[in-house]
């Protein structure tokens, strides 16, 4: 009798155990569709989703993402069973990796001679690997094999990184490099409204000085992250006030060239000297300069929305107060393309057919469209903007950016300051040469034409 | 008689062999495992470092041979020196360590009620993560109003803030204050055992002769713990000479305003993990073990010569 009991609910188990986890609704996900064709596909659905011809049969591919599990592992196993059921045939084997140790995760494995066949690379990773020649060149593989889809990827996504001129991988999320929130208590404390704050940096850096004499010395503006973002960061400004970074065949740096370069500079030192700024600028990243704003020092905030919830977590109050500004823009007037979360594919993978379609897959418009409802961050498709859900708001702060994405990553800038090679070392030339000039070690020219040469000499021995 | 005599002694001798035999097989086999382990991952691997000095490697291609011009690189390169310089001033950790750890043990070395818990506290530096660590010694070296700060422009000692991490002459300082912060339980823990065992009368001849409590540290406790004060030395010394993760987590990973914090070790890393210049990074590394190993034998050959050196009468 025991038996005949305990062995249906052996069966029972080993059923529960087996079979997919049905698609659930979260709390922390209310943007989620489940009704929608990603967590409820149909044939038609797989038939649409089927674009990559050859696909290997029978193929096994294993995908590294970083940073996304445990948290989005749901997500990430519903696009892996909608693949499954679009190519079938085609396993997908999920291998998520950590955020810690990601970058040297992805080099050991190339170094092992046994890497991912689709690998989740941050955009400023790419290069190094493009250039030691072990990725699938895309421009080849998807954009001149399926022109229509290549016209699906946003062309600052597609062409932020490049070696040589060759794009190495496929734009996958994307976030919206600066949107400007203001901390509503020390505005209001202060009594600034949001015309009186400045659009352009031209006028911000005064607004800088003036805020820090109006409050007493309580407040700051705003500050900077340069002890992490300086290496890129102050070669973006250049191009964002219209100063031309290389030469017409991009065989040298000529930004020291333009008087404008080292005026920045100056005016980046002034306001450290004169504590318009905080002097953690010097060192900060990102994540320091969220903090101190979150701490209620500073007026503004100028990054991405993704990252709005560390304010939110940090100190609900300040969070509940924000109001979105105007970013602040450069002579240029351009907003650049932010942050590119990629998918690269090793040029030795044994199935690059089924790797490229999935890498397709991950990041074609219904795929995408669902990661945007999960989190607040923006797909590199741009069919995905034509979908309610982003042409429609709502009253969060993030809510209120998405109508606005279609048209901003139709026009962000692609400034090319990726594709420099040793780019690593240009970082750090940069970052050395841009400190010096901002301590006074040297003076602004001095630095910048140290900083150029010392690139050049880079680019000459290429 | 004779011949069974012989064939006896040769039974014996063989006996005695196969005995030897079996004793010195199950001396390696007891030794084999450590051997396998110490080839595996260490001479191995320093055979590589060696070879891969001699190349140019990306980690994602194969070596290139280059001959000596990663050394030569090496010896024309300011962040070497820079780097050389800061892990020799990161040296002078050593002697304050000692110093401290020392007076902290004598001061735990006694019979008080509740002094297991002052020596706990004092030993919680050395069991907290480095991350950790950094996020205590942030808050603490924070401007304008981190804990130091706040607490010496309450008490009216400075008028503008201490630019602890964000100035170039004070970074490096910075963080060798974490560094003793971190290391002072650890090393009070080994000079308590070696306290307790110089024994209390010593101490007691020295006070009926009148000696008084600094004399008494200094001709008693000081000969009595040497082989720990030698011990800790030379640890210590290699510890600063490769310290690396205080620098890491102090400055996010960037060794400072204009390289200020940039040590050795961090060179090396980042040569290897950033810039991926395996073959200069492993030609560093050389460089490093040699100096290291130059300097640890010239400390243990000072401090044991001062060792034997006989007691003045």
């Amino acid at each position: 009798m025991k038996k005949l009991l305990v062995a249906p609910l052996l069966m029972l188990a080993a059923a529960m155990a087996i079979a997919p986890v049905a698609a659930q609704e979260r709390e922390d996900r209310p943007n989620r569709d489940l009704s929608g064709n990603f967590w409820s596909p149909t044939e038609e659905d797989y038939a649409r989703w089927r674009v990559i011809d050859g696909v290997e049969d029978g193929a096994t591919i294993r995908f590294w993402p970083w940073a996304l599990t445990p948290d989005f592992e749901d997500y990430l196993n519903q696009i892996i069973a909608n693949f499954e059921a679009t190519y079938p045939g085609v396993t997908v084997v999920l291998e998520g990796q950590p955020a810690a140790g990601a970058r040297d995760n992805i080099r050991n494995s190339f170094a092992a001679g046994n890497p991912a066949d689709v690998i989740n690379m941050s955009d400023g990773w790419v290069a190094e690997f493009a250039e030691a020649g072990v990725l699938l060149n895309t421009d080849e593989a998807l954009g001149a094999a399926y022109p229509e889809l290549r016209e699906e990827y946003v062309d600052g996504a597609w062409e932020k990184v490049t070696f040589e001129g060759v794009t190495y991988h496929l734009p996958w999320y994307l976030a919206f490099s600066n949107v400007m929130a203001v901390n509503g208590l020390i505005a209001e404390e202060l009594g600034i409204a949001a015309e009186d704050i400045p659009t352009t940096w031209a006028d911000a850096y005064q607004f800088a000085c003036d805020v820090r004499e109006q409050s007493g010395g309580a407040y700051y503006a705003y500050s900077f992250p340069w002890g992490e973002l300086a290496g890129l960061g102050v070669l973006n400004t250049f191009i964002g006030e219209g100063i031309p970074v290389y030469n017409e065949d991009r065989s040298a740096v000529v930004f020291n060239e333009d008087p404008a370069a080292a005026a920045i500079l100056d005016e980046y030192k002034r306001l450290l000297d004169e504590d318009c700024i905080p002097r953690v600028s010097l060192t900060d990243d990102v994540r320091d300069m969220i903090d101190s704003f979150s701490q209620g020092e500073i007026l503004l905030l100028q990054t991405g929305p993704q990252l709005f919830r560390l304010v939110e977590e940090n100190n609900p109050e300040v969070f509940e107060s924000l109001f979105l500004g105007q970013q602040f823009v450069g002579a240029a007037n351009i907003t650049s393309i932010g942050g590119v979360q990629t998918l690269a594919i090793p040029a030795s993978t044994q199935y690059p057919n089924a790797a490229l379609a999935f890498a397709q897959f991950v990041t074609n418009a219904d795929v995408q469209t669902a990661f945007s409802r999960e989190v607040p961050i923006y797909s590199s498709n741009l069919v995905s903007y034509e979908d309610p859900f982003f042409t429609e708001g709502g009253p969060s702060l993030t809510d209120q950016l998405r109508p606005l994405a279609g048209e901003y990553f139709s026009t962000a800038v692609n400034t090319g300051i990726l594709d420099f090679p040793q780019l690593a070392e240009v970082e750090q030339i940069v970052l050395g040469e841009f400190q010096a000039a901002l301590l006074g070690v040297k003076s602004s020219q001095e630095a910048l034409d140290a900083m150029a040469s010392r690139i050049n000499a880079i680019l000459a021995a290429q | 008689m004779a011949a069974n005599t012989l064939l006896s002694n040769e039974e014996l001798e063989r006996g005695r062999r196969a005995r030897s035999v079996r004793k010195h097989i199950t001396a390696y086999g007891f030794l084999a495992p450590a051997f396998a382990f110490l080839i595996v991952f260490l001479f191995i691997p320093l055979i590589v470092a060696i070879y891969l000095s001699f190349t140019r490697y990306d980690l994602l291609t194969s070596p290139e041979w280059v001959g000596f011009a990663n050394y030569e690189t090496l010896f024309q390169d300011p962040l070497f020196w820079q780097g050389l310089r800061n892990s020799f001033i990161y040296l002078s950790v050593t002697p304050i360590l000692i110093v401290l750890s020392i007076s902290l043990a004598i001061v735990v070395n006694r019979r008080l009620r509740g002094v297991y818990i002052f020596r706990t506290i004092y030993y919680i530096p050395a069991v907290t993560s480095v991350v950790a660590v950094g996020m205590i010694f942030e808050f603490v070296f924070a401007e304008p109003a981190g804990l130091l700060n706040g607490v010496l422009t309450s008490l009216g000692i400075i008028d503008a803030p201490i630019n602890f991490l964000t100035h170039p002459n004070s970074t490096l300082v910075s963080i060798m204050l974490v560094t003793i912060w971190r290391g002072i339980g650890f090393y009070m823990i080994v000079f308590l055992a070696a306290l307790q065992s110089v024994p209390e009368e010593l101490y007691e001849a020295a006070a009926l002769d009148g000696a008084n409590r600094f004399q008494q540290h200094w001709h008693i406790t000081v000969p009595g713990i040497r082989p720990s004060i030698i011990f800790v030395a030379i640890i210590s010394s290699i510890s600063a000479l490769k310290v690396f993760e205080e620098i890491w987590v102090m400055t996010d990973g960037t060794a400072g305003l204009l390289d200020s914090a940039l040590t050795l070790m961090f060179y090396l890393y980042r040569q290897a993990f950033t810039n991926l210049e395996m073959g200069y990074a492993a030609a560093i590394a050389v460089v490093f073990s040699i100096i290291t190993v130059v300097f640890s034998l010239l400390n243990l050959r000072y401090l044991e010569r001062n060792n034997h050196e006989p007691e003045q009468p």
